[in-house]
């Protein structure tokens, strides 16, 4: 049997608002979308409202637009103030909310590096891991430090070669955004996922909520959990974000580097972390925790999730099997 | 990629489903306000004021000057020049008072208080409205504007709005009074006195209530303070900085043959063709200039400071040539998910809770549940479970906000009655004040053993006719006294 885990502290649901539940999925930012939804709100309409946040983060927030407000600032000259949208910087001030409480584990100011090991928009310039020529300055260029944000004043300072990525945060706030579209047309019951990141709320007209399977990195060894079963999750009210090295990694040297960068070095962390998971109402703040914990490590990231209530689980490899860790905040949604 | 796996429900879930209903907690809610169209043509509005230091006197003039640049004739006295007759016939008066000595009222009314005020004249055909100063740190706060109050409603002149009082000159209680003169002199758009000082807050959850409504869509917002931790009391106000739309900054400029420029969001913009026109050619910077800031807008706060956020129930607002309401439009639909909103918490001390021991009546329709809700909260949370709620909306299938909280609240027993109105279910329209009639024989013992009445929602139709079944119910007598001594009290907009 999975084990489950329900939401604390949440609205309760409103009872069913019909007896069907409808979908629609497309493509956004290099993966899928998918929405389900329960009632009769009307798919052409839903679809358009969805479409259009979407829009609004990528025309935003891509690293693959040239024209995009990120690309824009990264491009702005040393000490110039860059006027943004204020979805951009409700996800950068985020991003450096959650900068300030990791220790700079995650890091908006992160796009060189990520170019340089060929993990973003640009291809890398070499093909194993860079040289320390290359790293240092691209390091020097970044920072979470060096930005400046003015929110009322809706700008923000490029302190000069900053490269911006939100790769690691945007996503997230993406569903946020799409499961807002949906709520404020009406929609009491929905799931939302974009490229592995879920938000979900109020329940299916049988009266279950949505249950979401947690995943389990696929061509593992079974798991020496405690129990060794899955979970699956009521998502209601509640996000769920997991950021993995086997979604994205390379291979060099008979060594397999992750997507996840750690900015305080410059190199990705250490492989032995198969994938965290996290759970927060917020789907924004779930992704980049989900990417700051992986960078922490299980040790200091189940320390930084026990002091901030985090609901997190950590799935790291030893001795060839995967072994689970949870944080507290986690353990309390069990049973 | 891969795709998570779903999970569909298995056998335990039906049953780990009840477990997960009883999960409830909290959600939030508020108000707006409306537009009132001015009244017919009637002779000039009167400001009356009696003023010991010169305050009220000059509130009186900034409250004449407003009116007047919304094209409102408007003639201003002193209180002491007055006689019973030309208060008969002078159709709508607004009285700026202060209080002096030891509850005083000041010198200048003294010919007002032993000429006019001993008698009883008929004053039937007035409407009038009260700004009462006064400093709390006296033992008779405000005495000589609440006396002034019972005088006027005793000589049959009807409120237009609940009488607003002003501790030390606060300002958020002024632009209250300036929220009354707007809709009296017809329009939303006066410029506030003193723009308040607005603290960022953040978006974090908007929700429509009311999908197929028949009414204007309803909307659940939740925001959460950008720093500190801000208290607040049930009751209290949310005052909201609004700011334009993008899209209609860029369309004003767009008119004016200007390309983007900052600065526009929180200026009020002209629509009129001509007061467009007459900017034409002014740099941004002297365009910026000659504009009005937005005005603020009042919304009752739903949810307690223990929640961590700040709820508002607000009614998204289309006026008649379409666009969204100022306040309502930009909270409802263009501010974005996770962006910045202004926000000062004003404190409505006429609306805060009843002592502990009470019980509490809470009476209201439509967006007014935002008050309610909060005294609800405030009241489970202090372990008072005497409370009974009557409120109206148009259908019990799109417009009973909060259902399942409120129905949660009901099985847990904090919540001992409800009555439900919902005007659009049957052949004919039934509304809260009903329900009130109906439930006569409770709603007098409930009194009995010390029961306070608070009131939020509409100031047209509901707050006059809830009025007047309970002065029916309880006589107009035990009314007055409830009001003395604070247990009927209102937030109505
Ligand atoms: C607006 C937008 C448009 C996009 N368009 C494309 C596209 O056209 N084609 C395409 O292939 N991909 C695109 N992407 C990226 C793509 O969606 C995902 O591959 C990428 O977001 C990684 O998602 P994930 O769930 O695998 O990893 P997550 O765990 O959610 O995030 C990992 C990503 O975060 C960033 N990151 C790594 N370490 C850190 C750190 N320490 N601090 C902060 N950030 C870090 C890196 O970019 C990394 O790829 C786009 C992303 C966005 C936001
Ligand atoms: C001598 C003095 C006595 C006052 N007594 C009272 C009082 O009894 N109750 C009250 O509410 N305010 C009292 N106040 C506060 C005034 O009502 C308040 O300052 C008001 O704004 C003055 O307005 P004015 O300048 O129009 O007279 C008193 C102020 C003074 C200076």
């Amino acid at each position: 049997m999975p084990r489950i885990l329900i939401p604390t502290l949440q609205a309760a649901p409103g009872r069913p608002a019909g007896d069907r539940v409808q979908a629609l999925d497309g493509a956004t930012m290099g993966t899928r979308w998918s929405v389900r939804w329960v009632g009769s709100a009307r798919p052409e309409v839903l679809r358009a409202r969805i479409q259009a946040r979407l829009d609004i983060v990528v025309a935003q927030m891509s690293g693959w637009e040239p024209g995009s407000d990120l690309s824009r600032f990264n491009r702005a000259p040393a000490g110039s103030w860059q006027r943004l949208p204020a979805e951009f910087l409700a996800v950068l001030d985020c991003a450096l909310a959650i900068a300030a409480e990791t220790g700079g584990a995650f890091d908006p100011s992160i796009g060189r590096l990520v170019d340089l090991w060929g993990f973003g928009p640009r291809p890398a310039p070499t093909p194993g891991p860079p040289g320390a020529e290359l790293l240092a300055p691209a390091r020097a260029g970044g920072g979470w430090q060096r930005l400046r944000l003015d929110v009322p004043g809706g700008r923000a300072l490029q302190p000069g070669g900053l490269g911006l990525d939100l790769s690691g945060i945007a996503k997230g706030y993406a569903v946020d955004l799409v499961a807002e579209a949906l709520a404020t047309a009406g929609v009491a019951a929905f799931l939302v996922e974009i490229g592995g990141e879920l938000r979900g709320q109020g329940m299916k007209p049988d009266g279950t909520p949505w249950w979401v399977a947690l995943e389990t990195p696929p061509g593992e060894q079974p798991m020496e959990a405690a129990g060794g079963e899955e979970y699956v999750v009521a998502l209601h009210g509640l996000s769920v974000a997991t950021s993995g090295d086997y979604r994205r990694f390379f291979q060099h040297g008979g060594r397999r580097y992750g997507h996840t960068l750690d900015p305080r070095t410059g190199w990705p962390v250490e492989e032995s972390l198969a994938s965290v998971t996290v759970l927060h109402p917020n789907c924004m703040r779930a992704d980049a925790l989900a990417t700051a914990l992986s960078v922490l490590g299980t040790e200091a990231g189940l320390h930084h999730a026990r002091r901030h209530g985090i609901a997190a689980r950590f799935l790291t490899r030893e001795a060839g099997r995967l072994r689970e860790h949870v944080s507290p905040a986690f353990a309390a949604m069990l049973d | 990629m891969s795709e998570p796996r779903r999970l569909l429900a298995a056998l335990t879930v039906l049953l780990l489903y009840l477990g997960f209903c009883a999960l409830v907690m909290l959600r939030a809610r508020r108000r707006h306000r409306r537009s009132v169209a001015p009244e017919d043509a009637a002779p000039a509005l009167l400001v009356a004021h009696a003023s010991q230091t010169g305050f009220a006197e000059e509130l009186a003039w900034r409250s004449a000057e407003l009116l007047r640049t919304a094209a409102l004739p408007v003639r201003v006295e002193a209180l002491g020049a007055l006689s019973s007759d030309s208060l008969a016939v002078a159709g709508r008066a607004l009285f700026v008072v202060s209080t002096t000595g030891e509850g005083d009222a000041p010198d200048s009314a003294a010919r007002f208080l032993r000429r006019v005020m001993a008698g009883t004249p008929d004053l039937s055909r007035l409407g009038f409205g009260i700004l009462a100063l006064g400093d709390r740190s006296y033992a008779r706060y405000c005495a000589f504007g609440r006396s002034l109050d019972a005088w006027l409603r005793q000589c049959g002149a009807t409120p237009l709005f609940d009488r607003v009082e002003v501790d030390d000159g606060e300002e958020g209680a002024l632009r209250h009074w300036q929220h009354h003169l707007g809709r009296l002199a017809g329009t939303t758009e006066l410029p506030d006195w003193e723009a308040p000082h607005f603290d960022a807050w953040r978006l974090v959850e908007r929700r429509l209530l009311n999908p197929g409504s028949q009414g204007g869509p309803a909307f659940h917002l939740a925001l959460e303070p950008i720093a500190g931790a801000p208290r607040w009391c049930a009751g209290d106000i949310a005052e909201i900085g609004p700011r334009n739309a993008a899209e209609a900054v860029a369309g004003f400029l767009h008119r004016l043959g200007l390309g983007s420029a900052e600065g526009f969001e929180d200026r009020l913009l002209p629509q009129e063709p001509e007061a467009i026109a007459a900017l034409a050619g002014l740099p941004p910077a002297e365009l910026r200039r000659r504009l009005p800031p937005l005005p603020h807008r009042e919304y009752s706060i739903a949810s307690l400071p223990e929640d961590g956020r700040l709820e508002l129930l607000v009614r998204q607002v289309r006026r008649p040539d379409g666009r969204l309401g100022l306040g309502s439009g930009w909270l409802t639909a263009h501010a974005p998910l996770g962006g910045a909103i202004a926000l000062r918490v004003r404190t409505n001390r006429s609306f805060h809770p009843p002592e502990p021991g009470r019980p509490l009546i809470l009476i209201g329709n439509g967006t007014g549940l935002a008050g309610l809700r909060a005294h609800l909260r405030a009241r489970r949370a202090a372990g008072q479970r005497r409370n009974w709620l009557l409120f109206g909306e148009r259908s019990r299938g799109c417009d009973f906000f909060h259902r399942t909280e409120i129905e949660a609240c009901c099985a847990e027993g904090s919540l001992q009655r409800l009555d439900l109105a919902f005007s659009r279910d049957q052949a004919e329209r039934i509304h809260v004040q009903h329900r009130l009639r109906e439930a006569a024989e409770e709603l007098r013992r409930w009194v009995d053993e010390g029961a306070a009445i608070y009131v939020c929602g509409s100031l047209e139709g509901m707050a006059g006719d809830v009025q007047a079944a309970l002065a029916d119910i309880l006589g107009t007598a035990a009314l007055k006294a409830l009001t003395d001594s604070g247990r009927y009290r209102r937030d109505v907009y």
